[in-house]
This record gives structure tokens, sequence and C-alpha cells, in this order.
């Protein structure tokens, strides 16, 4: 499958960052998630996401590197996270979540996705 | 008899003074506070609107520190709530839902308000949540918001309140509902602090 790049956009609302790269197998979401329809900006992504982890057998690492999503927007990340969980089973998966060092709400947000959808994931913070 | 449509303007107009009688109560109560306004503003709401106050929003808490993310994010979840879910518009039944919001600098913590009107019945589900989530410990309420997070994945239609649940993890403080009554209508202003 090609990869899937999406950049980043700052209109009335603001929309993450999708890449992923299916040439080396590094998928991530960065930015913030200010969107007010929420389906209408993920669905896409959710449906090349589970066409590729039906279709493929890659092993891949997925980054999460927000700042910012609100809580509609949340929903559309358990989503995902469950997808590689069911991934898990037939590929290695390492999942990246990347928060600010300033924010450890956001740490926690990454602690609560690896309970929420059973999947483990590696916690790192890094410099706005 | 009346007709409906003759019907639909009378509820229109009560709606309306109802609102306002209810606004200009909010409104005395900021204009008789001493804390300093960082946000104010009421009227109708759409998407443009919302994205032009987050935007003063942000200039003005000089985000993203913590304290200003947090104070974002508890604003743009309570105004997205007059977004979906305000009964008053501000053309007949059709135009953008109306509200007010503000979000005043007190004395060791942000205070954020929103009002609009709703139906009884939404303010009553709105009631519920609030004194439920009030009694959670912060742990049980963490809980509560995957729980909540987990559902609407399940069923996209599903209506939580995990934007409310978030709210009062981040604040660690009890959400403060205050509603005036008619018929079967409310006014009714959320309020949340998050120190400072």
């Amino acid at each position: 499958m090609d990869s899937l790049i999406i950049p980043a956009t700052e209109g009335d609302f603001i929309t993450p960052e999708i890449r992923f790269d299916t040439s080396n197998g590094v998928f991530e979401i960065s930015g913030e998630s200010f969107i007010e329809n929420t389906d209408e900006f993920y669905d896409p992504v959710t449906d090349w996401l589970d066409e590729f982890l039906t279709t493929s057998t890659q092993n891949i690492i997925f980054n999460f590197k927000f700042t910012y999503y609100n809580s509609s927007s949340s929903k559309s990340i358990l989503k995902i996270m469950k997808s590689l969980k069911t991934y898990t089973e037939k590929a290695s998966v390492e999942v990246n979540w990347y928060y600010p060092s300033i924010n450890e709400d956001l740490r926690q947000e990454g602690l609560d996705y690896q309970m929420m959808a059973e999947l483990p994931i590696n916690i790192y913070e890094f410099e706005l | 008899m009346k007709d409906s449509s003759t019907s639909q303007s009378l509820t229109n107009m009560a709606n309306k003074n109802f609102y306002y009688a209810s606004l200009s109560d909010a409104i005395e109560k900021v204009e008789n506070r001493d804390e300093h306004v960082v946000l104010y503003y009421h009227g109708p709401f759409n998407k443009h609107i919302i994205a032009e106050m987050s935007r003063d929003l942000r200039e003005q808490l000089a985000y993203p520190t913590h304290l200003g993310w947090k104070v974002f994010y508890v604003f743009v979840e309570l105004v997205q709530n007059i977004y979906f879910y305000a009964n008053e518009h501000n053309i007949g039944d059709k135009g953008d839902p109306i509200g007010v919001v503000f979000v005043e600098d007190k004395e060791g913590v942000i205070s954020i308000t929103t009002g609009n009107v709703a139906t009884r019945e939404a303010f009553e589900a709105v009631k519920d949540k609030c004194e439920y989530i009030n009694q959670l410990p912060h742990d049980e309420l963490r809980l509560y918001k995957n729980e909540l997070l987990k559902k609407a994945v399940l069923d996209r239609y599903a209506k939580g309140s995990v934007g409310l649940a978030q709210i009062a993890l981040l604040s660690q403080e009890k959400l403060l509902l205050e509603a005036s009554l008619e018929h079967n209508d409310a006014f009714f202003c959320i309020t949340t602090t998050i120190k400072k």
C-alpha cells in the first residue's frame, strides 16, 4: 500500500499531521487535534489503517505525539489503539506515546490508553 | 385554538424572554466581581466564533503552559457543549445556538463558566451527570472516564459525558451547576475552576 501522508492544517480548527510511512513501517500522528467534526477527519485515517492492518504483516512502529486533543478526538485515538492491539496477533507493533514535558496530564493519558486498549505502550517525554 | 406556527412563535418568544432574563442574572454576577475577566462573550456559537475565541484565549493564556493548556481544554469542552446542545437559537429554531461564556482570572484560580438554555430533560441529564461525577474520588473518576470512552468507541452515536469527566479530572474541583427553570426550559451555567 502507498503511504498515507496528511499535513497538519490550521484553519478555524487544527488537525494533526498524519504520516503513515509504509516504506519503513513508521507511523506517526503528531501535533494538535482540535477538531469540530472528528469523524470527518479520522474516518478516512482509520479506514486506511484498517485496510493496511488487514492486508499487511509488516512490523510497525506507531508514534503518538500530541500536544493537545479534544475529548471527541480521544475516541478516534482509542479506536486506533484497539486496531493496533488486534494487529499484534500477526506482527510486531511498537507503540510510543510522546507527551510534552510540561504536561503531566498527557503522560497520564498515555497510561490510560495502555489500560483501555490492553496494549503495551512506551511513554516518553519531549521538549516543546 | 392556536395554530402550530403561532404556538411555536409564542414558545420562541417565551424562550427568548426567559433566556435574556437568565442571561442578565449571569452577566450581573460577572460585572459585580472585581476579578479580571479574561474573556467574555454572549451570542451565537458557531465554529468560526468558537475558533476565534479559542485563538484569543490561547494568546491571553500564554499557551502552551500547563495551566494554559488545562484552561484551554476546559474552555473548548464547555463551549462545544453549547454548540451541540443549546436549545435557543438566534434565528428561530434554525440559526446558531446561543449562550454565554466567561473566563475569569481570580486569586489563585482561573474560572470558566458557560451558560445556555436547554430543555428541562436535557438539563436534568446534565445535572445527574455532574452530581455523579462530583461524588467520585479522583481514581474512580478516571476509571469512569475511561469506561465512557470505551463505550463511545463501541457505539459511535453514544452520547457520553467524556468531556465533563475529563474537565473534572483536570480541574480536580467539583463542577458547579446553577440553573433557572421555567416550564420545560432550563437556563443553566456550568462553572469549573483550575488552580494556578
